[in-house]
């Protein structure tokens, strides 16, 4: 008799163990490249968009750009899961129309100029699975060096003449990606 | 001379300017960043649903019933109301969704919540919400976790028949299901 109370006690603390284990371990902490997303247009309360990209930011904390991504390697462009971009209406990339949808952003970054990809990837992890066949357009724009530098990973979209430009800005280093209407 | 002062202060405006564009035009870190959870069976198949939110933190505040009122419609975390994107074509409440990207709402409460799952998609907070955009609506038992968490959190748990997101702040969590349909195995 006492020993099944034993057992049936340590049975009880062992399964509540467990499912306070389950619960506690399922929700995740806060992410050390937290996501954000930039949208055009830029006001919130405009639900109206003409494109939205999400992305993770990370954090120089002390590193250099070209450590963290390095030149001629295809870049998630962020941090956890490659950046994802959504057009809302198609839009043009160096004279090739891209079909309003949801696309996987890659970047090649380099010295002096840096490839931008758009591809039919969706929902990867890095750039591991990077397959070149589900390119949809690829455009290559010049880097500039900025007097200040981003410790996070930044982007940031603005208004062009034709359409929309896509600033991508880390440590010192700019890029701009026109898309046009 | 004058012209010399002149050049000066207009370069140091210039100047000024251009680094203020630069300073503007990107983002800072945001107090409750974004993050997303995955619906998949396991790691190699592909993805059931995504939900994104963004993450406020409790920061020592009484947070249901105060913080995030009950009986109120609540964007389900800070900044743009939460996105759902379900990939394949879920049953919730008995209603099929089809696959698409929609916005979740809550209305949290002391013992039930109410999910919403509206059309609307791109919505900054809940002040845009519009009732008629609402494809289903479900109410769900208020759960008291064992431990208690700083930020919300969601996660998909695998089930045999589907998935079931967890959303969980502070003590308390909710469950929502989604059922496959069969028609998933022939699509």
């Amino acid at each position: 008799m006492k020993k099944t109370n034993i057992v049936t006690i340590l049975s009880f603390a062992f399964v509540l163990l467990i499912s306070m284990n389950a619960t506690a371990q399922e929700f995740s902490d806060l992410d050390k490249s937290p996501m954000d997303v930039a949208s055009f247009p830029t006001d919130y309360k405009d639900a109206n968009k003409l494109i939205k990209i999400s992305y993770s930011r990370p954090q120089l904390k002390g590193r250099t750009l070209d450590k963290l991504a390095p030149n001629g390697e295809v870049w998630r462009t962020g941090a956890n899961e490659a950046a994802e971009l959504t057009l809302y209406t198609d839009m043009n990339l160096d004279g090739k129309t891209i079909e309003a949808g949801t696309y996987t952003f890659y970047t090649i970054p380099g010295e002096k100029e840096w490839t931008a990809i758009i591809s039919k990837d969706l929902n990867v992890w890095g750039s591991y699975f990077y397959n070149e066949a589900n390119d949809v357009a690829r455009i290559t724009v010049p880097a500039t060096t900025a007097p200040n530098s981003l410790e996070a990973f930044s982007i940031a979209l603005s208004k062009s003449d034709n359409g929309v430009d896509m600033h991508l800005g880390w440590d010192k280093t700019r890029v701009t990606v026109p898309f046009t209407k | 001379m004058k012209n010399i002062i002149a050049s000066i202060f207009i370069s140091a405006i210039l100047l000024f300017s251009a680094e203020n564009l630069h300073a503007q035009q990107f983002p800072k870190m945001d107090a409750s960043p974004m993050d997303l959870a995955m619906a998949r069976p396991d790691r190699n198949t592909p993805p059931l649903a995504r939900v994104i939110y963004s993450r406020p933190q409790k920061k020592g505040r009484e947070v249901f019933g105060e913080l995030v009122p009950y009986g109120d419609v609540w964007r389900t975390g800070a900044n743009e109301a939460t996105e759902l994107t379900l990939y394949v074509p879920l049953l919730i409440g008995g209603k099929k969704l089809p696959a698409g990207t929609y916005t979740l709402y809550t209305v949290p409460g002391p013992d039930k919540w109410e999910v919403i799952i509206n059309g609307d998609t791109n919505v900054w907070g809940s002040f845009s919400y519009k009732k008629d955009k609402d494809i289903v609506r479900i109410s769900v038992p208020r759960r008291i976790a064992p431990a208690p968490t700083e930020s919300l959190s969601m996660v998909f748990r695998p089930e045999n028949d589907g998935t079931t997101l967890m959303i969980g702040w502070d003590t308390t969590y909710i469950e929502v299901p989604f059922k496959q349909t069969t028609i998933n195995t022939k699509e």
